[in-house]
């Protein structure tokens, strides 16, 4: 190599880093703009499409709706000089009520200071989010809490539910043509809207009616292109995946209630996957609530009281389960002896909830959305470092939070709403999925708590121990160490 | 005169579109089978480039399998509705508190696949088959939550602005 210039007064970057421990190339670039939250999108906000909404006036927390009865016609002629009987009135009422709605997040100052991403931004727009999304799921609640079901191949309860039960155009046109012979009309659109899931749709394409009207029409219509279903016997369908599954540590696709206790369907599937067993967990040993706030993996507090767990239960012998064999054929076994499966086999299957899938289908007068006027929309809160007055003398605490001071939901008329209860062909499969996808690799809710102790170690006082001048006990007894006059 | 003539025209073409919209047929399974028959043979009469082997197969395919489905609904739709028609068939006793009338008027109805029941919000015992028990508990259990909702007013926490350690349950 050719002798240059000598390299030993140059800067050279190599050797700040590598002798001079200088910290001037970090290994990584902090982008501070943030990738989108995985979450779902607006296209599956579908619950609140049709309300009816009535305002209530400041002060009020209920409406009350009254509905007159009709007249029945009769050909009895009238007779000379005398009148008929008079007819009387007939009238029912329905009250709904408003509630409030709200939630809010708490930060120090230094999430301004000692750490790059926009945190505040971003839980500001989130807190938003999430009131529109409370909003379809109390709609969802309340649709669901209609007392008219349907439940696939004629089974009675989601107690009854089996992998293969799928519900079928057939059902839903049958549920559709009982609507219209209670006077329950379409809806503007001149349709029945059914909400129902992405699994429900896939055997959509599979529905023997569908494969009728693709053969007699020699068209797929759009369903092998984009997957869209189009309308049939009077009845639009509306995918959502804003359902249960979205939920799973809020919602349990296989609970159901008997009216009397709870109850999760369960099942499992042999290694051959031909033959599948049911039980029903009971509530006594292996349903709990949460005795205190507890927090979901995204950081949602969950009140006391608020969050159901199941717990997959020990079979011991003389426990019974259903096994139906890949014909359908349906035995009672009760565990134990020689039993098939025995008792420890029937233990060592993987053991899930039944994943029951519910649909909405829905005419006129269904959902009602009721309010305070001007009180309906989500309002969001930001108090800022200080905000709170003596309670903050250092101004060290900001929060934000998102609140609906006035919303309530009701059914006008349970014969407009029909829920119907399925498992669809793939749900076993899919079903669970969203969930892990939403779930956030890091959180703090499943860490020890915070302390008062917790420090970084940046922040630590750097003054050494040893420069600190302490100052010096005056002892007045001391004896003085003797100086040398000069 | 010829104005109201035209008024009354229109006025008939409305009334007869809220007709058809309402119109619905009561029909037997078996007339629906052969009404469904009859309009798949038109259907495919009708379609150009189907062969007859085609039209001959779908026909018999699509008429069984509706058949089946019309029939297997028909034979276990029978055993709940036997049930329901029996005295002695299955049955719970249900009572509705009055308090509920608000809510849901004088009786409350439910329907499972296809069988509705009213049952009167009189405070009295009532009988019915499990499947309507079901369906009626959860609505009154919904109910409830709903009121239990809305008396937990803003009122709980009284007028505490700026109070954090009032309204922070557990600080």
């Amino acid at each position: 190599m050719p002798n240059l210039a000598s390299i030993t007064d140059i800067n050279r970057i190599v050797h700040q880093i590598n002798q001079g421990n200088y910290d001037i190339a970090p290994e990584q670039f902090y982008d501070k703009v943030l990738l989108d939250t995985i979450k779902l999108g607006q296209e599956h906000y579908v619950h609140l499409a049709n309300t009816e909404n009535y305002t209530l006036p400041k002060g009020t927390k209920k409406l009350q709706k009254r509905r007159w009865g009709g007249l029945t016609a009769h050909t009895t002629p009238l007779k000379e000089g005398l009148p008929p009987a008079p007819d009387k009135t007939s009238m029912e009422s329905i009250t709904f009520t408003a509630t409030a709605f709200g939630r809010y997040m708490e930060f120090t100052d230094r999430v301004n200071l000692d750490q790059i991403d926009p945190q505040i931004v971003h839980y500001t727009k989130e807190l938003g989010d999430v009131m529109s999304r409370t909003l379809e799921r109390y709609a969802r609640e309340t649709l669901l809490s209609s007392a008219s079901k349907l439940f696939s191949n004629n089974k009675l309860s989601v107690g009854e539910l089996e992998i293969t039960d799928k519900l079928t155009i057939a059902d839903l046109r049958f549920a559709a043509l009982r609507m219209q012979r209670l006077l329950v009309k379409p809806l503007s659109s001149g349709y029945f809207n059914y909400i129902c899931s992405p699994e429900f749709l896939y055997d959509f394409m599979d529905d023997p009616l569908v494969e009728k009207y693709m053969n007699i029409n020699q068209t797929t219509r759009q369903l092998f292109d984009d997957g869209k279903p189009f309308p049939m016997f009077m009845i639009k369908f509306i995918p959502t995946m804003l359902d249960e599954f979205y939920t799973p540590e809020l919602d349990h696709p296989g609970e159901y209630f008997d009216g009397d206790d709870f109850y999760l369907r369960v099942f499992a599937q042999d290694d051959s996957g031909n033959t599948y067993y049911y039980n029903q967990l009971g509530d006594e040993t292996h349903r709990t609530t949460n005795n205190t706030t507890s927090y979901l993996a995204d950081g949602t507090a969950i009140e006391a009281g608020e969050k159901v767990s199941w717990k997959i239960k020990t079979f011991v012998d003389s426990d019974e389960i259903t096994k139906v064999d890949s014909d359908g054929n349906k035995t009672t076994v009760t565990l134990g002896g020689s039993s098939s499966p025995t008792t420890a086999e029937a233990n060592a299957l993987v053991w899930r909830q039944v994943p029951v899938h519910k649909g909405i289908l829905y005419g006129k007068d269904a959902l009602v959305k009721i309010g305070i006027a001007g009180e309906q929309n989500a309002k969001t809160i930001i108090k800022a470092l200080g905000s709170a007055g003596t309670n903050d003398p250092l101004d060290q605490r900001q929060t934000l939070g998102a609140k609906i001071n006035s919303i309530g939901y009701g059914i006008l008329r349970d014969e407009a709403v029909v829920v119907t209860y399925s498992v669809p062909s793939q749900a076993p499969a899919v079903s669970g999925l969203t969930a892990e996808v939403v779930k956030m690799n890091n959180t703090v809710t499943d860490k020890a708590a915070d302390t008062e102790s917790n420090t970084l170690a940046h922040r630590n006082y750097t003054v050494d121990e040893a420069d600190k001048t302490k100052g010096t006990v005056i002892d007045k007894d001391a004896t003085l160490p003797e100086v040398d006059q000069v | 005169m010829a104005e109201e003539k035209k008024t009354s025209t229109k006025n008939k073409r409305v009334v007869k579109k809220d007709e058809d919209m309402e119109q619905n047929i009561t029909m037997s399974p078996k007339q629906f089978q052969e009404l469904i028959q009859e309009t798949i043979k038109t259907a495919l009469n009708q379609s150009k480039g189907v062969s007859p082997e085609v039209k001959a197969e779908v026909t018999t395919n699509v008429q069984a399998t509706l058949a089946t489905k019309i029939n297997n609904r028909v034979r276990e739709g029978e055993q709940f509705f036997a049930y329901l028609s029996d005295s002695k068939g299955p049955r719970k006793r249900i009572v509705i508190d009055k308090i509920y009338r608000e809510y849901v008027g004088d009786k409350i109805t439910a329907t499972v696949n296809g069988s509705t029941v009213k049952v009167p919000v009189d405070g009295k015992q009532h009988w019915v088959h499990p499947a309507h028990y079901s369906a009626i508990k959860n609505k009154l259990s919904y109910i409830s939550s709903v009121r239990d909702r809305a008396a937990e007013g803003p009122d709980m926490f009284g007028n505490d602005v700026g109070d954090y350690k009032q309204v922070r349950q557990g600080s």
